[in-house]
């Protein structure tokens, strides 16, 4: 009886080095049709009258476990950007700023200055990285993408990176409409107040989106 | 040369094995000698055994296994009738495309 080739320890290696570029449920089925290659490879060279080590022939002949799974790229290699990470970690430090700016325009006509605007810490320290956090939170949103793009898909994190470069944008939008909506209704039942956050919620949604889809990422 | 020429029987790949298995059923390993015979093609199992398992996983192929008694069943792929829209899909694409390419060649500058 003929040996199978699946007892062949190179065999073993062989498929197993394979696994380990490919990924899920398709390795199973592309490793099960290649072992089954490699059998069919070896019987066809024996029955043209091949004699010798056939196994290690037919491996020989066959592609390196390196060459699959270039054309996808298996996912659990693919790290996370750390350009969209700290581009979406930066956004928020911008929002201190942003409403104090608003409060000091007509938008901000009637309201009171907090107290905390006047204080050292953010005069001195938040005041600064709030201005400069945004800039640099685009910057890095902008490379992230272009990072993402080019790695072919061992980088991943685009949804984070176009946080980074459109929150800036969208934090100004949201506080100047939150500005002006308070500085016209100062006083609003909360079921009002609560069905405008939903809308206000929807429509940022709906502006990420239609500028998502508008931006090439490569 | 060699990067475009790699680039380029990657995108084909696909389409290569599509009409391989337009004349009937055939198992992996027919497959791959039948591409490999072209030489221009330049595929390796490396290519062609993960592009089966994509093309069945997105219902262009079915598969039907025969169990040996001498090795490993044999798994016989074919064409379902998506895959069949498919691979027509694909012809009508590469006419096409061939004859953009030509017309780019001769420089008659004809839109298509």
């Amino acid at each position: 009886m003929t040996q199978t080739t699946s007892v062949d320890p190179r065999v073993r290696d062989y498929l197993a080095a394979v696994r380990r570029r490919l990924r899920g449920l398709e390795a199973d089925e592309t490793l099960a049709v290649l072992e089954s290659h490699i059998h069919e490879a070896v019987e066809a060279r024996r029955a043209a009258g091949e004699q010798g080590d056939l196994v290690g022939a037919v491996l020989a002949d066959m592609a390196s476990p390196e060459e699959y799974g270039y054309l996808e790229q298996p996912r659990d290699s693919a790290r996370l950007s750390v350009l969209g990470l700290m581009a979406v970690c930066l956004v928020p430090l911008a929002l201190p700023v942003v409403w104090h700016a608003l409060l000091l325009t007509p938008l901000g006509e009637g309201s009171e200055l907090p107290a905390f605007f006047e204080s050292p810490v953010y005069r001195f320290l938040l005041l600064p990285i709030g201005v400069i956090a945004p800039l640099v939170a685009m910057l890095l949103g902008s490379t992230a993408l272009h990072e993402i793009a080019a790695s072919n898909g061992r980088v991943e994190g685009a949804t984070l990176a176009r946080i980074g470069l459109l929150g800036p944008q969208l934090i100004v939008a949201n506080v100047i409409l939150l500005v002006a909506y308070f500085n016209t209704a100062p006083s609003v039942a909360w079921p009002m107040l609560l069905g405008g956050l939903v809308v206000l919620i929807g429509l940022n949604a709906c502006a990420f989106r239609i500028v998502l889809r508008s931006r090439p990422t490569g | 040369m060699d990067g475009w020429v790699t680039q380029l029987r990657k995108g084909l790949v696909e389409y290569c094995v599509l009409n391989v298995l337009r004349s009937g059923e055939n198992y992996g390993f027919e497959i791959v000698v039948r591409l490999q015979s072209l030489d221009v093609i330049a595929v390796t199992e490396s290519t062609v055994y993960p592009v089966l398992t994509r093309l069945k996983k997105d219902g262009y192929l079915k598969v039907r296994t025969v169990p040996s008694t001498s090795g490993p069943p044999r798994r016989y792929f074919a064409l379902t009738r998506t895959g069949e829209r498919r691979v027509a899909e694909m012809d009508d694409y590469w006419d096409l495309l061939d004859e953009a390419v030509r017309n780019l060649r001769n420089n008659t500058g004809e839109r298509t």
